[in-house]
């Protein structure tokens, strides 16, 4: 909902994810490289600090305080999450500022998460990094609160743990969870009832969740957990001609191009809806986001 | 307190470390008649209303051992009250117990059929019934029968009597801070100029109450602004007005008041305020008047829903408003409720996403109470509205807004409204 300006920090990294967006490999940005970044932003009011892993970074807790003293107003960490598992260094960012996390992961088994990571112990590190935000959420020191969102790869290899994986994590202290499509080498039907399941595990335990990547003709029931009718994303206008006759037409992404060239047969338009009632302020919420 | 007193106590659960106003009210009244001041012992009692034991204050009941006890009974108490009542009338059960307030007024003689703990409920403003209630029990003066503005217990039978008129002149009422009931404290220190609102928003029970305004003198709140001021412990306060900005004339004189009191930048936080109306000359008011921060709707952005709550609202100037204020450096609030009758899952998302877009200093979301004596709960089947018919009387869905849609609603804009308030200073 919050609409973020993005702060980069290159690809170093240390999981080597099969998954990785940053696969092309970006230098390290120096501190001056990033406080340009910083003073090159239109609002400079939200930043998203992301890699890469900008926990590696060694200027990353003094570009936080010089993001805040330019005036941020929410610094939120895009982060594999294992160096938080030192807690010194998690109290350190907290403290100069950085209050919204968001956690990637991808299972909640070694089989699972260090399978994609390709990073044996990778989960385990992650976990006590959740733990220690956790720690600090409860404790409620900072200001008040901290944000936890957990942004969870979805691939071929961890479809079956998504439910329990999520009944895991609600042992931890988190905000909300994010189910994100990584390619589309799998079926997109199972993989949405997959990601269904999982969203409604989330809902029964007061969690909110979201997915992105999956267009609302193949998540029928979990139209509200739509990341791309919630937040701002790029519209693609390629989509197939198919889904001309579909009543989310208009504030659609699309069948995404990773599914390109795999046959469409899935994506079959949908001709009613009972949230076609709210495409005007669908359309006026994306109109909302687009300004910002 | 002398040993031939007799022993009132006032009970409420708030907000943690607050005082109830109300009871300040009602005590300050009932002391100014000289036959009470001298026979009685009037004890305020506020539990937190999150952390407050029903056990607590029942020890704290049979330690003081009253002979009438009042509650001050809000849609969030409630049940905690019931739950007291019931195990005093175990252990006292010569004790006459009486409620009032927002969540008995309207459905009082409902309460008392129902909870047989009960005695006496007060339909509406409470100063003056209980003074005549304190006459009653403790001189033996009247009759129950003759107390305007109570229903009350009479062997099987629940007897309601004619409501009362509320009192025309506010200044009867002594002002509780300057009698001394209540002590002004740092944050907490409420002051009211006047009474009732000219808005019927559907969902509010304020909406509802007495036609016509009724203003404190002046004088009396100048001299309540002067006695906060005076207080060096006091860093900020508030008012409970239901409009601060109700008119400009209004407006003008509370802030000649403040202003020429304020010598040390006392802050005055969270007043509602009425957006649309906000212009720079206002704006300029409000500084002057050490406003500090304002909390206002719109309560949903969807202006169909708007029109079905009876609330008036122009985007336009509504977010004209909000940027005014924050550029002049107040802090604004925005509510949004979540639940109303013609909203749905995206529509309130929509109005998040209006609120955020607006860069308010905070978004404070809350779940609709159907509330008695609201415009929503006398017509809720127009609106095909249900709700909880016990307190806190939480909506359960509507015509255009399913339970499904409203408990995701709420999830969303929990975690987003986090997010957006954990803006840093
Ligand atoms: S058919 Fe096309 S427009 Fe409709 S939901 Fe599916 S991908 Fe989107
Ligand atoms: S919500 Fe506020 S403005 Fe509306 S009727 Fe109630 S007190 Fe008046």
């Amino acid at each position: 909902m919050l609409v973020y300006e993005k702060v980069s920090f290159g690809s170093e990294c240390n999981n080597r994810c099969m998954t990785c967006p940053s696969a092309r490999q970006q230098e390290t940005p120096r501190l001056n490289e990033l406080v340009a970044q910083i003073d090159a932003l239109k609002n400079g009011e939200n930043l998203e600090l992301f890699g890469g892993e900008p926990t590696l970074h060694e200027d990353l807790v003094s570009l936080i305080s010089y993001a805040r003293k330019r005036g941020a107003r929410r610094i939120k960490l895009v982060t594999n999450g294992r160096r938080l598992a030192d807690a010194d260094f998690l109290f350190h960012l907290v403290e100069e500022g950085c209050r919204i996390f968001e956690v990637k992961i991808y299972g909640s088994r070694p089989e699972t998460h260090d399978a994609v990571t390709c990073v044996r112990g990778s989960l385990d590190e992650t976990l006590r990094g959740l733990q220690n935000l956790g720690g600090i959420s409860d404790s409620g020191g900072h200001e008040g609160d901290i944000y936890v969102g957990i942004r969870f790869g979805v691939t071929n290899t961890n479809l079956e743990d998504l439910v329990p994986a999520v009944a895991f994590l609600m042992s931890f202290s988190i905000d909300a969870i994010s189910f994100v499509r990584m390619g589309g080498d799998f079926p997109i039907v199972q993989a949405a009832r997959m990601v269904a399941n999982a969203m409604k595990v989330a809902t029964l335990n007061r969690i909110w969740s979201m997915c992105e990547g999956f267009p609302p003709c193949v998540m029928k029931g979990s139209e509200t957990h739509l990341s791309e009718l919630l937040q701002p994303v790029a519209f693609e206008n390629d989509k197939p001609k198919s889904c001309l006759r579909c009543v989310f037409a208009k504030i659609c992404t699309g069948p995404h191009g990773d599914y390109a060239g795999k046959g469409l047969r899935d994506f079959k338009a949908v001709s009613a809806s009972p949230y076609s009632k709210d495409m005007e302020y669908l359309l006026k919420m994306r109109s909302i986001h687009a300004k910002q | 307190m002398p040993s031939n007193s007799s022993r009132i106590l006032l009970i409420s659960f708030n907000v943690a470390g607050h005082d109830s106003l109300a009871l300040g009210y009602i005590k300050a009244y009932a002391l100014k008649e000289p036959t009470v001041s001298r026979r009685t012992f009037i004890e305020i009692l506020n539990f937190s209303n999150e952390e407050g034991d029903v056990r607590q204050a029942l020890y704290y009941i049979t330690e003081f051992k009253p002979q009438l006890i009042g509650f001050s009974c809000y849609c969030w108490s409630m049940q905690k009250i019931l739950e007291l009542a019931r195990s005093v009338k175990q252990i006292i059960p010569e004790v006459p117990l009486v409620v009032g307030g927002p969540e008995v007024g309207p459905v009082s003689d409902k309460y008392l059929e129902q909870n047989p703990a009960l005695d006496v409920g007060v339909h509406d403003e409470g100063e003056a019934v209980f003074l005549e209630l304190i006459k009653y029990y403790f001189a033996g003066k009247g009759k129950l029968e003759n107390i305007a503005g109570i229903s009350f217990r009479k062997g099987k039978k629940i007897v309601r009597n004619e409501d009362r008129s509320p009192i025309k002149d506010l200044d009867e009422i002594p002002s509780p801070y300057l009698t001394g009931v209540l002590t002004p404290r740092d944050g907490v220190t409420y002051l009211q100029s006047f009474r009732g609102c000219p808005f019927r928003c559907g969902f509010c029970y304020e909406a509802g109450r007495h036609k016509g305004l009724r203003f404190f003198s002046y004088e009396r709140v100048q001299a309540e602004v002067e006695l906060i001021m005076a207080d060096s412990g006091i860093r900020s306060f508030h008012f409970v007005d239901s409009v601060f900005n109700l008119n400009s004339k209004h407006l003008k004189k509370l802030t000649d008041i403040l202003c020429t009191a304020n010598r040390d930048n006392k802050q005055l936080r969270t007043i509602e305020v009425f957006a649309e109306k906000i212009d720079e000359k206002t704006v300029e008011y409000l500084i002057q008047a050490g406003v500090q921060s304002i909390e206002t709707g719109p309560q949903t952005a969807i202006p169909e829903t708007q029109q079905r709550i009876g609330r008036y609202f122009d985007p336009e100037k509504f977010s004209r408003a909000v940027r005014l204020m924050g550029d002049r450096g107040i802090e604004v609030w925005c509510d949004l409720i979540v639940g109303l009758p013609g909203d749905s899952f995206f529509r309130c998302a929509y109005s998040v996403a209006f609120i955020m877009n607006l860069r308010p200093a905070r978004v404070v979301m809350s779940i609709l109470h159907v509330l008695p004596g609201t415009q929503l709960f006398e017509q809720a089947e127009k609106f095909g509205l249900s709700f909880d018919s016990q307190p806190p009387h939480y909506v359960v869905g509507s015509d255009t807004f399913p339970f499904k849609q409203i408990y995701e609603a709420v999830l969303f804009s929990s975690a987003v409204t986090k997010e957006y308030n954990l803006a840093l200073s």
